[in-house]
């Protein structure tokens, strides 16, 4: 009895020795994260806005990249691309590659871009040896859509300036909405952006110049937004709060009254990343193979100034 | 009123209710004659007067027997007069035997007292008397776990023991990071877990973001988790139930426990009251925000405090009421940049209260109730500085009046009933720049069930219920969610088990990371959830004290809902204010899918002598199918994970030497108690973007704006995930009191497991380059602590 015992024991002593050393083992190192290069697909990436009254320009027409690779930047820009405009009549206005601006654009004189009408991008371009296409069609907003200065606060103010009750002012841009439209984008861009006007004394972090220079851009250029206002005509105000000030400078303020692929963009493209790290799709409204932004907008600029 | 049986034309539902309606019309199938005689009572444990649950307690030499429920009861109805030895076997102590004598008709009332055993012996002698391993292992239901103070305490954790970290050691039972404690049973996520607490129901049970659970296990006395087929008298939840009880305290003499750590200190105290009742009551406080915040600029002042008190009466031998409270709040002031001039940052605070009173009543010995009011509040509430005027209030309360009861008919028979008045209300109220949120709903939930449970003869035992739910909300829905569940004792060691069952979900969760989740329920815009469950079990006793069980399981899911990541596309004002936007519902947030889970679970378990722990393997797959991701198609959610390896091992180091030694083992006045956690998993599913392009966000930026676009919907995984953690304990005695320094060490390889990965640009010439960067979880980390007992 004692004997088999002791040789249960011995048996499991070296089970469990064995079983110890590949725990410990396991228990050891890195997780090595490989990315599968299968997971890229090549798309089209367009990036086109269409302003009422104004010609069609600056249509971008790329190809996505993909990642860990080292990509020629003079590779990404589909030049040859074949891409129309098509209206709510079905006539097709051809876009025309120019080369000093990498964009495509309209050169006829029969195509004005109206408000309330809707476009349709058609684009057909070959990606690595790939045939793709991909369309979007976009309704442009409409109505007396416009900043009232004289209602706005944008009058020069020092960072983070309190009143005389010692609460925080703040700039404000008051707005007449924009018909049946209730989204509105801001896009700010510090004019006299670099290290020496960086707000470092700032409420949101500590940053070095070198961090500065690191995210310039994204420093430099700001964008909020409001939604769901109301659809009928009548006034809204859009706050700038301090979070998106970065620099000393002056201020271009760009309000844009979008439609519903300008909203969805915006409020999507940059929050794909989870706060767990996980990806998830963006809400573009492209068909077909393709991803970006073909959106429409009424826009008005304002300017202000932050002081020291 | 329209029945909304949705998917009774479901083979599954048609054979369950079939099952269920034939067993309850056959109730009576069983009844005997003139045999009339009852042995009941309650099991105590001598040390301090705890009721004891699950122990074995039957007579010699006839077959019958019973184990105790959750207030220490059994009854053995319906014997012949005459003379029996009761034997009451529970593990931990020893053995009770007593001659009992009834006549015709009569009803013999016993109080049972164990006593813990000095030692626990490594080898266990099957004596006749006592109940083999594979019979308590039987009278488990299917899928159910039970772990009490000592092994939540001996399982290596992150600086103190925690009750929802323990059970991810188990099979089945995953956390989706080392950052949270939320459980994700067999596939299903977090908000499909019922968590009570003496009866009441927890809704968010986390501190710390996730890290600590609130749950003090000093103060547990008992917990069960069913991880699936679950009866009749649960519900609400789709994946599984946690039962938590706290102890009701010392009837004997003033007890108490200590913990300080670098973290936090806790006390538990016990004492009783007066003869007849006990009062329990802890504490616990976290303190980083008084040494490590004060030392480290960027750590933000944050702590915790929670305690509970719980008085138990015993009223006469019929009657008990129980009083329990539990409170705790979490408290966080966050500064932005606090070495600048420009202040600004947020406080945010949140916790749970719950309370409850339960009254226990033995009818007449064959009829048993428990009765509860109930009352659970969880809120939140944010409160942004001056640079941003958002704020949140974030508030759920549950008033529930519900009772059980049992009814033992015979051996052969019996039946369990109740009802459950649940009524809800949940504010949730944000106010942002252009815009706020108020909703405040008042849902109510009924509910009845009956289940009958029939024993044809000692080795097999068949279970049937129903549970009918009324919701009533914005809209009324009515379901019927049929159980049923089998088990059979195929040898002296070997037990099969199968259980099948519906479950209805009427409230869902909106999930958001570090910070507390907002609950809604079923409404205009969203169905109740619903999910069916096949579970076949084997167990075996192998070698007197080891315990092994196979499950296999698969589940489905109707009507599941996540989160819109994208519903700031979606959602639209609900009415406006002042010219801005409300938000009243939930329209908009939420998307809906479907989906299944299947797997199976092999646990080796051994709970007494000088090795105690599993070892755990657990398979499985879960596929989502929702309608706005992935296109449409199937994919794995983010916890789905192929296959996963537990170890838990806690050693009495200086008895195990002795007996590697060929010495006897010996009761000392202190020991060396090792503890080892293991776990490996397979990779978890992620999404990586599959590649990056460049759109300017607004029409007037001009610069290389760098977006990136997913793959396929988490259809890449990440490196396997594999992490040891080690303590180890020394524990002096002296007279009454217990000194135990412990040392505690998670992730003793320092193995750089993977939590996500942040991708990071460089342009060099006109070539961009990507880099990698994994975002690794817990380093390792060490912790000291010290436990007194006295």
């Amino acid at each position: 009895m004692f004997e088999r015992i002791n040789k249960i024991i011995q048996f499991t002593t070296k089970m469990v020795l064995l079983s110890s050393i590949a725990i410990i083992t396991s228990a050891c190192g890195e997780g090595i994260v490989e990315l599968d290069k299968s997971a890229y697909e090549p798309k089209i990436v367009i990036e086109g806005f269409l302003f009422p009254g104004q010609p069609v320009r600056n249509v971008r027409l790329t190809r996505n990249i993909q990642l860990n690779t080292e990509i020629d930047i003079s590779t990404v820009v589909l030049s040859n691309a074949k891409a129309v405009i098509v209206d709510e009549q079905d006539r097709e206005f051809a876009l025309t590659y120019n080369n000093a601006t990498f964009s495509y654009e309209y050169r006829g004189s029969d195509l004005s871009i109206e408000a309330g009408k809707s476009y349709t991008l058609e684009v057909v371009a070959t990606v690595e040896g790939t045939p793709l296409q991909a369309k979007s069609t976009t309704t442009v907003p409409s109505g007396d859509f416009r900043v009232e200065r004289g209602a706005s606060r944008l009058a020069p103010m020092a960072y983070r300036e309190r009143d005389e009750n010692g609460d925080l002012k703040q700039f404000e841009i008051v707005f007449n909405r924009a018909e049946n439209n209730g989204f509105y984008a801001l896009a700010l861009i510090a004019l006299d952006a670099d290290t020496s006007t960086f707000v470092y004394d700032n409420a949101f972090g500590e940053f070095t110049a070198e961090d500065v220079l690191e995210d310039f851009d994204e420093f430099r250029n700001r964008f909020t937004w409001i939604q769901d206002q109301p659809l009928e005509p009548g006034q809204s105000t859009l706050e700038i709060f301090w979070f998106d000030i970065w620099f000393y400078s002056n201020y271009q303020a760009v309000l844009y009254a979008g439609d519903r692929n300008f909203k969805d963009f915006l409020t999507t493209a940059d929050q794909v990343q989870e706060i767990d790290g996980n990806f998830h799709e963006p809400a573009l409204h492209i068909e077909g193979d393709g991803i970006g932004v073909f959106a429409s907008a009424i826009a008005d600029t304002v300017y202000f100034r932050v002081t020291q | 009123m329209k029945m909304d049986f949705n998917d009774r034309k479901g083979t599954m539902q048609r054979l369950l209710y079939t099952a269920v309606l034939f067993l309850i019309l056959n109730t009576g199938l069983f009844a005997q004659g003139a045999v009339n005689a009852t042995i009941s009572g309650f099991v105590y444990d001598a040390s301090n007067g705890e009721a004891l649950i699950g122990a074995n307690v039957f007579l010699k030499d006839t077959g019958r027997g019973s184990s105790t429920n959750i207030n220490g009861y059994f009854v053995i109805p319906r014997l012949e007069q005459g003379a029996y030895e009761l034997v009451v076997h529970y593990i931990g102590y020893e053995s009770f035997s007593e001659r009992i004598t009834v006549g015709s008709g009569q009803s013999e009332e016993i109080k049972i007292q164990l006593q813990p055993k000095a030692i626990v012996v490594d080898e266990v002698v099957v004596f006749a008397d006592s109940v083999r391993l594979s019979k308590q292992l039987y009278d488990r239901p299917i899928s159910k776990i039970e772990l009490n103070q000592r092994q939540i305490n001996s399982i290596p954790q992150i600086a103190e023991a925690d009750l929802l970290r323990s059970l991810q050691t188990l099979p089945g039972i995953l956390p989706i990071s080392d950052f949270s404690s939320a459980l994700y049973v067999r596939g299903g996520t977090p908000d499909q877990n019922l968590y009570l607490l003496d009866g009441t129901d927890v809704y968010n049970p986390e501190h710390a973001f996730g890290l600590f659970s609130t749950f003090n296990t000093d103060a547990i006395k008992q917990i069960e988790l069913s991880k699936g087929g679950f009866g009749a008298e649960y519900g609400g939840r789709l994946s599984s139930i946690l039962d938590v009880t706290n102890l009701d305290g010392n009837r004997r003499e003033f007890e108490g426990t200590s913990t300080v750590s670098l973290l936090s200190a806790k006390t538990t105290l016990q004492m009783p009251l007066g003869k007849n009742g006990s009062l329990s009551g802890s504490i616990r406080r976290t303190y980083f925000d008084k040494t490590i915040a004060r030392a480290i600029e960027d750590v933000p002042d944050y702590y915790f405090y929670d305690g509970n008190i719980k008085a138990f009466f015993e009223l006469d031998p019929h009657n008990n009421l129980t009083v329990s409270y539990y409170g705790g709040r979490d408290f966080l002031d966050l500064i932005f940049n606090p070495g600048s001039q420009q202040e600004s940052g947020f406080n945010y605070d949140w916790g749970n209260r719950t309370g409850s009173v339960r009254w226990t009543r033995v009818f007449t010995p064959q009829l048993f109730g428990n009765f509860w009011v109930t009352t659970s509040r969880f809120s939140s509430d944010f409160l942004f500085g001056e640079d941003l005027p958002v704020t949140e209030r974030n508030l759920i309360t549950d008033f529930t009046l519900k009772g059980n009861l049992e009814y033992h008919y015979s051996e052969h028979f019996g039946a369990k009933f109740g009802f459950e008045q649940k009524n809800l209300h949940a504010i949730f109220r944000q106010t942002f720049p252009g815009g706020k949120v108020d909703v405040d709903k008042s849902p109510k939930h009924y509910v009845a069930f009956f289940a009958t449970s029939i024993r044809p003869n000692i080795r097999w035992e068949i279970d049937a219920g129903v549970r009918y739910n009324y919701f009533n909300s914005e809209r009324k829905l009515q379901n019927l969610a049929p159980r049923f569940s089998t088990k059979y004792r195929l040898t002296d060691t070997i037990n099969l088990k199968a259980a099948a069952g519906v479950y209805y979900q009427y409230l869902h969760k909106i999930p958001r990371a570090f910070i507390a989740d907002i609950w809604t329920s079923a409404n205009e815009y969203q169905n109740a959830s619903k999910s069916e469950h096949v579970i076949l079990g084997f167990q075996k006793e192998v070698a007197n004290n080891y315990q092994l069980e196979i499950e296999g399981y698969y589940k489905t899911y109707e009507n599941i809902y996540q989160f819109d990541q994208n519903f700031l596309t979606e959602i639209s004002a609900d009415r406006f204010e002042n010219g801005e936007p409300v938000y009243t519902g939930t329209r908009g947030l939420f998307n809906e899918g479907d989906g299944n889970s299947r797997g199976f679970e092999v646990l080796l378990r051994k709970d007494s002598g000088l090795l105690t722990g599993w070892i755990g393997y657990s398979f499985a797959k879960t596929e989502y199918t929702f309608d706005r991701i992935n296109n449409g198609e199937a994919y794995s959610p983010r916890h789905d994970r192929t296959s996963v390896v537990n170890l838990i091992a806690n050693v009495d180091l200086r008895n195990a030497l002795r007996v590697l030694k060929g010495k006897p083992r010996s009761i000392d006045k202190s020991k060396w108690q090792l503890g080892v956690n293991f776990i490996y998993t397979s990779g978890q599913p992620i999404t990586t973007p599959g590649s990056a392009y460049f759109v300017n966000t607004a029409p007037n930026f001009n610069f290389f704006d760098f977006k990136l676009y997913p793959s396929d919907i988490n259809a890449y995984r990440l490196p396997a995930y594999a992490r040891m953690d080690v303590s180890l304990t020394y524990e002096k005695r002296y007279k009454t009191w217990t000194l135990a320094p412990y040392l505690q060490i998670y992730n003793i390889g320092n193995r750089k497991n993977v939590w996500f990965v942040q991708y990071e640009k460089s342009i060099e010439g006109n070539k961009i380059v990507q880099d990698i960067k994994p975002v690794h979880m817990f380093p390792l980390l060490p912790s000291l602590g010290v436990n007194f007992k006295f």
